[in-house]
């Protein structure tokens, strides 16, 4: 998108008077606490589509859409937070996941630059909160196809190609391109997944850390931090040098495990309640 | 954040235009239709396993968004280009793979137009898909006038695909 429509769709997202209630619906996400848009939001932003479509006024349904995509940025990430108090750590894990993609379609056509509307909140806590989850390794296919495109349906191929563009807004929905005649190839675990829902044993994995982190929060939007220090394991901490190994090796501590570093991840997690 | 390695690799190889064009197709016409390129986007060079396991084992399969590289190379190639695609549109497929890399097809090209190829791809890895922090990963062949052929291959950060190749391709 170049940077004058960019600009024009911004200042339609502050400015334009058939917005003023999605507006200060989503600029007002703090005092929504941990509830979910209302019906209203999304209702009314529909309206402003379909009248803007029937119109051909663009520039007006893709600001439809730039708030639709907002609304759903705040309502994963409220989603993940009240998951996360339920302790379903894997569906938080995936309204993240959800999160993170749809902030990925929002920043091709509308910078939150004043954090008026959360986003870069919501970018930063999104990836300080995936960084706590345990999942390292996922489950990942790999296929071919053919791909179509959504706005109009035709087929891409390399000589002929529909005018929509991926990840550009026509009638107020988004283009991307739908996968058919899918064959799957293999299966692969990988640490780098173009997507992150499919974790291996999510149930399995030990949350106390998201745990322990959600118990003091009493909203989302909580300002926090940690950090990661090394300590070494507590039953190394105190031994003598002639002591038996906590190891259970049957040695001393001197000739087994002491030039070791029996060390483990300490996280301290700053929470700011002003 | 981690430094991403960047595995660079040179050396000779047997896939050359005339290998990619005689396999790709049986069909004559089409053969002598992209014999014309001097760039040409090849296939991936899957085998077909003798055990019958890997029935999907086909000869027209290209990393997902060839398309469009397809498509941004022959907009932004000079006339000297004679651009194409080891495929015929109806039998061209996508692979799409597990890992959040992105994979660009191999592509051979004659000596004389290989810096103007890696200078498009260069700006495509740019333009199309504003990936500086990802892994690319890409395979250019380059073909000579006495028939010998060069791989090149990259694997790294995409941002510094432009540095690596540009001491190769100057």
């Amino acid at each position: 998108m170049s940077g004058s429509e960019m600009n024009k769709v911004e200042n339609l997202i502050y400015n334009a008077s058939q917005f003023s209630n999605s507006r200060e619906t989503v600029m007002q996400f703090k005092m929504r606490q941990n509830q979910l848009l209302p019906e209203e939001y999304w209702k009314k932003l529909l309206e402003i589509k379909k009248t803007a479509v029937k119109n051909s006024e663009h520039s007006i349904s893709k600001v439809s859409w730039c708030f639709e995509t907002i609304g759903h940025i705040h309502d994963e990430y409220i989603r993940s937070y009240n998951q996360l108090k339920e302790g379903d750590f894997y569906d938080s894990w995936c309204s993240l996941e959800k999160c993170e993609t749809q902030i990925s379609f929002l920043d091709d056509h509308f910078h939150d630059e004043k954090d008026e509307f959360g986003i870069d909140y919501i970018r930063n806590y999104v990836e300080k909160l995936q960084s706590l989850f345990p999942y390292k390794t996922f489950i990942s296919p790999g296929f071919t196809g053919k791909r179509r495109c959504s706005i109009c349906n035709e087929m891409i191929t390399p000589r002929n190609c529909c005018e929509h563009e991926n990840g550009e807004i026509y009638d107020g929905e988004m283009c991307s391109k739908i996968v058919t005649d899918m064959n799957i190839l293999e299966v692969s675990i990988v640490d780098n997944p173009v997507q992150k829902y499919s974790v291996i044993n999510a149930e399995k994995h030990n949350h106390e850390l998201l745990k322990y982190l959600i118990k003091k929060f009493s909203s989302p939007w909580e300002l926090w931090d940690y950090k990661i220090s090394k300590k070494l394991v507590s039953k190394y901490s105190k031994i003598g040098r002639n002591e038996l190994c906590p190891c259970e090796s049957g040695l001393k501590f001197k000739k087994c495990c002491l030039n070791e570093k029996k060390e483990i991840d300490h996280y301290t997690f700053m929470l700011n309640k002003n | 954040m981690e430094t991403a390695e960047i595995n660079f690799t040179e050396e000779l190889t047997d896939t050359s235009f005339s290998s990619v064009i005689n396999s790709c197709t049986e069909d004559s016409s089409f053969k002598d239709e992209i014999a014309l390129a001097n760039i040409l986007v090849a296939p991936y060079d899957i085998p077909i396993d003798t055990d019958d396991k890997f029935k999907f084992a086909n000869k027209n399969i290209f990393p997902v968004s060839t398309s469009e590289l397809f498509r941004y190379l022959k907009q932004k190639a000079p006339e000297e280009i004679k651009l194409d695609i080891a495929t015929k549109d109806e039998d061209y497929l996508e692979l799409a793979q597990h890992s959040d890399l992105v994979n660009l097809p191999t592509i051979i090209v004659s000596t004389i137009v290989s810096p103007i190829v890696v200078g498009l791809i260069t700006n495509y890895i740019y333009d199309s898909l504003k990936v500086e922090k990802t892994t690319i990963k890409s395979e250019i062949i380059v073909s000579d006038s006495n028939g010998n052929n060069k791989s090149f291959k990259y694997e790294g950060p995409a941002d510094q695909y432009e540095l690596t190749m540009s001491k190769i391709f100057k």
